[in-house]
């Protein structure tokens, strides 16, 4: 057919056509060959995002294993309604998850909006978290959180966690590494909205969890000094005080604890606020400090404990200046100026010694060097090289003036006496456990040196005893324990002069004075002007805290030492052989056997239980007490239980084992309820529970009252 | 002689196998909307779906209607397409700022689809009528010029300007196939240019995407979001792409991805083999066209075949060009692959068209006097020479 169309323009239409076309082609070529690779990172870069696989932060325990700092992760729980699996299954796990009605859950899911949140800080298992993230269209967002389960105790030990995780402070500061472990991560897709949402396969490295670390602390003894502590301050008006509790035998901090005044003093508002008073504050000691001076003294033999001193009524000018005694006194021997803490005594005694070998031998005790304590932040303390002395120096640090310790030097010091002369590393953490509970790392006793002999330990024990029966130190005696301390009342100092009415009251003191097995100082900063005296305000502290010890744990009696061993006597020791399961004429051949006394009441069925415990150490002519209980191991016979309030926990426990009853206690002090209650009729073998509380003389005396009647 | 069917099956199978593809891409690239919107990652595929059946049934039902009734009601189709857009000013719903969708009943649809395509039957028809006389000023180009701008302009009054330009841009090319003079177009066209340009560019939206396509993609964050987005989309894709369905830009990355930029999603999970095979299927239609064409056995078919095989390739070309960047942002659909329900009708409509046409195209005579087993691209060429022997 025969057209008037131009045959060549439809050619150069199709040639115009293929030219865009072999342009698009290339322009396809040049995008995804050519520049395949920058587009593809790009694209990676928008839709893969790394997410942080946080470690389980580890937690910390006390030595017993009561949590002092619990990591947990608390959840947002939200969902996208739109990708939200529309089925009665997932509607039902979410349900029973979140504790709602289905329907309510339905409801939101035919919401349009993008995000609904269902529950905030919510606590989920780890089942419970890989269910709920598989999920499509649920959202979980976590918060690491660090509960801490002993509140009386002070946040500066323990520290706090930022909202990184990161430890700050205390315990969670000094240990950051092992308690974080090792953050994981894993790849994710996200979308242009930022949701972020699992693959198949991701790649992921998983984190390695934080260790759990035990402390030295004891829980129960912690807040038994925490209370004391507490009342202390409030009771003598101070800004703060401090209270530390070491075992001397391997320097084990067995409570450490920091209060801060009611009162708006000047500085109270320091303590509570995260620092860490016992390891980082400086302060002079006063008179606590001439246990040093004294071991100075005898160490070198420049004193004899008899040799006598005039104390020139209060009063006496030196060369190097005037210096004053608090309780003016004339003629006394060594061990009394000692005892009634006389500065001129001291400093007449000391002022011949030569400088350098003062000073070396108090940096032998640790003064002037950290005690490499595992907590942040420790302080030196202020020791002056001999070089920058005045003429005043040497007397001034004999009497505990012109340096500045830490509590804690102060504290291993004293426990060095109290081990037999041994400075030891204070030890806060027992040992180190993995995720999986294994341990892995136990901390051990470092002994730094010797600084005392056992001559001069005797003798210092000695005066630290006479300082509580006649001394300074007379208020901090403690009914059938033997303690032994001394006593330090410090000016402080602002700088230039000695404040006329601002102090550090203080004491030292351990318990029991034989075989000591706390070490305990109690410091209060700026008492009122009338409670000044470290043996009118700390001392007392420290014999409350020691009583209370007694009434709540077998501390002083268990172990290796018994309540009653006052003296220091070191008689030839034996182990004490196990009596128990033992049927009392067993027991008998046994005792006689091992040659130690035995005693008991009731004499009928197996021993349940002896003091001291099986593998103890015993003097020789300690006596073992043996309790029996004849139903214990059938538990078919019933007890009726005993009427308890009132009691110490001690004495408690051991009426409740004498019939055959087990004891869960909670709190410390004396007991305040029991459950079941008195007179009640058991089988053996079952758990009465005590709740306990802090002595209280009136409310104990009505339970003794009662009890009588 | 023994001719597997009169019809066109090779323009048929592509056509399918787009629809086909087109429907994978909708579901693949729609799911993650379609599930935060409509609950469903279903929706948009089974939406798609519906209007694949009545493209398909558009198709079998065109490819019976007699090519003449379309030149005789020409006039009243071109009138029909030139009232409902319009009506769009009256009843038009506003949608990001465009008025572009009638709703009629049930029918929601783009009426400069229908227009396009009505107009373009207009052209074909008085370019076969007036024969000759096209090279006419008075008689044969004004008239039809004046109604092309007239549809361009309630076109781009919508504002829908990449279309406006289409429009004139056919025309222009029909036009020029049918046999009008050179000058009258080239200095129409100067005219345009030199009128339009000004007046596009008070469009502050034209303005920022001319920028955009100048600067190379611009501020990624804002007005080179599209095209920076799809160009990463595609760029990604590397031979063999990511896997149907696999893709990452559909997750609200690349803005409307089963509609105007779903050629960069099958860059992406395709790959190289996807984005050219499409090009090359659009290319297919084109030659396809002309062949049939140059089989008809009238003008109007003539004319009918160019225009719609060029309607579609360009519409194709617009689309695949701003994906890769190459021109402005344009919301012109990719034809038979992209959600869309008036596009895809009327283009399987206009396939249909084809279809017929080629069927009732005359045998070539040098095909007829050969064995089936001769080179197919030699035989386009051969009956118009002969023709002109003639």
């Amino acid at each position: 057919m025969a057209r008037n169309f131009p045959e060549w323009r439809l050619r150069l239409l199709m040639v115009f056509a293929a030219v865009i076309v072999c342009v698009l082609f290339c322009r396809i070529i040049q995008i995804q060959i050519i520049r395949h690779k920058s587009y593809k990172e790009i694209a990676l870069n928008q839709w893969m995002v790394e997410v942080k696989w946080s470690a389980r932060r580890g937690n910390i325990f006390d030595r017993n294993g009561y949590p002092l700092a619990v990591s947990y992760r608390s959840y947002d729980i939200g969902i996208t309604p739109g990708s939200f699996p529309d089925t009665d299954e997932a509607v039902k796990y979410l349900s029973d998850i979140l504790g709602r009605e289905k329907g309510s859950i339905r409801r939101a899911l035919k919401r349009k909006e993008k995000y609904v949140l269902q529950a905030k800080n919510v606590n989920l298992t780890a089942e419970e978290v890989t269910k709920l993230s598989s999920l499509s269209g649920v959202r979980l967002d976590s918060y690491p959180e660090r509960l801490n389960p002993l509140s009386s105790i002070s946040p500066g030990l323990i520290g706090t966690i930022d909202r990184d995780g990161k430890g700050m402070g205390g315990i969670e500061s000094a240990f950051q590494e092992d308690l974080h472990g090792i953050d994981g991560w894993i790849l994710k897709n996200k979308d242009a909205m930022d949701n972020t949402f699992k693959f198949v396969n991701a790649p992921a490295m998983p984190p390695v969890d934080g260790n759990d670390i035990y402390l030295a602390i004891d829980s129960r003894i912690q807040s038994i000094v925490d209370f004391e502590l507490e009342q202390g301050v409030i009771r003598y008006g101070a800004a703060g005080g401090i209270a530390l509790i070491v075992d001397p035998c391997n320097g084990d901090v067995i409570a450490l604890s920091e209060k801060k005044g009611k009162k708006g003093k000047t500085g109270s508002d320091e303590y509570n606020s995260g620092k860490l008073f016992s390891t980082s504050c400086i302060y002079e000691p006063g008179s606590t400090f001439k246990l040093i001076t004294g071991a100075f003294l005898l160490e070198s033999k420049m004193v004899e404990p008899y040799n006598v001193f005039y104390g020139e009524k209060g009063t006496a000018d030196f060369d190097f200046g005037r210096f004053k005694d608090d309780h003016p006194a004339e003629w006394m021997t060594y061990k009394e100026s000692f005892v009634h803490s006389s500065n001129i005594c001291t400093i007449k005694a000391v002022k011949d010694a030569e400088k350098r070998n003062f000073y070396s031998f108090l940096l032998r005790a640790g003064f002037g060097s950290r005690t490499s304590i595992d907590l942040p932040a420790e302080s030196k303390g202020k020791l002056r090289e001999p070089s920058l002395w005045s003429g005043r120096s040497l007397a001034s640090i004999a009497i505990g003036q012109e340096i500045g310790v830490t509590p804690i030097q102060m504290v291993m010091a004293y426990s060095a006496l109290a081990n037999g002369g041994m400075l030891l590393v204070p030890r806060i953490a027992l040992q180190m456990k993995d995720s999986h509970n294994k341990e892995i790392k136990r901390f051990p006793v470092i002994e730094v040196r010797r600084v005392f002999s056992p001559g001069t330990v005797e003798t210092l024990t000695d005066f630290c005893t006479d300082v509580i029966k006649e001394g300074t130190g007379v208020n901090a005696a403690v009914d059938g324990i033997e303690v032994a301390g001394k006593t330090g009342t410090a000016q402080k100092s602002d700088g230039y002069r000695y404040s006329e009415d601002k102090y550090v009251a203080s004491f030292i003191g351990f318990a029991p004075a034989g075989d000591p097995r706390l070490v305990c100082l109690v410091l209060l900063d700026e008492p009122e002007r009338s409670y000044h005296y470290g043996g009118t305000s700390s001392a007392i502290i420290f014999r409350k805290i020691i009583e209370g010890i007694n009434l709540s744990t077998d501390i002083f009696v268990d172990g290796k030492y018994s309540d009653f061993a006052i003296g220091y006597k070191k008689g030839k020791k034996t182990k004490a052989p196990s009596f128990l399961r033992l049927t009392s004429a067993e027991a008998e051949q046994l005792a006689r056997d091992n040659d130690v006394r035995i005693s008991y009441s009731n004499g009928q069925g197996e021993v349940f239980s002896q003091v001291p415990g099986p593998g103890t150490l015993i003097v020789d002519d300690e006596e073992i007490i043996l309790s029996f209980c004849s139903g214990i191991s059938d538990g078919s016979s019933t007890v009726t239980v005993p009427d308890l309030r009132g009691l110490s926990i001690r004495k408690a426990r051991r009426m409740l084992l004498e019939r055959g009853l087990k004891s869960r206690i909670e709190g410390s002090g004396t007991i305040r309820s029991q459950n079941p209650g008195a007179g009640r009729s058991l089988k053996a073998g079952s758990v009465v529970k005590l709740n306990c509380g802090p002595f209280n003389n009136y409310q104990d005396g009505l339970a003794m009252d009662r009890r009588v009647k | 002689m023994t001719r597997k069917s009169k019809y066109d099956l090779t323009l048929f199978c592509v056509t399918l196998i787009l629809v086909a593809l087109g429907l994978i891409m909708v579901f693949s690239a729609s799911n993650v909307i379609g599930r935060e919107k409509f609950k469903s990652s279903f929706f948009f595929m089974q939406n798609h779906l519906i209007r694949i059946a009545i493209g398909l049934c558009c198709l079998f039902i065109f490819t019976r209607i007699p090519v003449w009734i379309y030149k005789k009601l020409s006039t009243m189709l071109l009138i029909a397409g030139i009232i409902l857009l319009a009506a769009l000013f009256v009843f038009g719903k506003n949608f990001r700022g465009c008025v572009r969708w009638l709703h009629i009943f049930w029918f929601v649809f783009q009426p400069v689809e229908i227009a396009k395509f009505t107009l373009i039957i207009f052209i074909a028809s008085q370019i076969a009528e007036k024969k000759k006389k096209i090279t006419d000023l008075k008689e044969g180009f004004l008239p039809i010029i004046g109604v092309v701008l007239l549809t361009a302009l309630l076109v781009g009054l919508q504002p829908n300007l990449s279309n406006a330009i289409l429009i004139i841009l056919l025309s222009f090319v029909l036009l020029f196939i049918g046999g009008c003079r050179l000058i009258h177009l080239l200095s129409l066209g100067g005219a345009l240019v030199a009128g339009a340009v000004p007046v596009l560019f008070s469009f502050p939206h034209v303005r920022e995407r001319v920028a955009v396509f100048l600067n190379g993609g611009g501020d990624i964050q804002g007005s080179g979001y599209h095209i920076n987005q799809s160009l990463i989309a595609i760029g990604s894709g590397f031979v063999f792409g990511s896997g149907p369905g696999n893709g990452h830009q559909k997750y609200h990355f690349l803005p409307d991805p089963h509609t105007d930029f779903i050629y960069s999603i099958i860059g992406e999970e395709l790959g190289l083999i996807g984005t050219i095979t499409v090009l090359i299927f659009f290319f297919v239609i084109l030659q396809r066209a002309v062949r049939i064409a140059k089989r008809s056995q009238n003008e109007f078919g003539y004319m009918l075949a160019i225009g719609i095989g060029v309607m579609i390739f360009s519409t194709a070309l617009i689309n695949i060009s701003m994906t890769l960047g190459l021109v402005p942002v344009a919301g012109l659909p990719l034809p038979f692959v992209s959600y869309g329900g008036t596009s895809l009708v009327i283009s399987m409509s206009a396939i249909g068209i084809l279809l017929n046409i080629s069927a009732n195209g005359k045998e070539p005579a040098a095909a007829r006097k050969r064995t089936g087993t001769e080179r197919r691209y030699k035989v386009y060429a051969r009956p118009i020479i002969q023709e002109r022997r003639a």
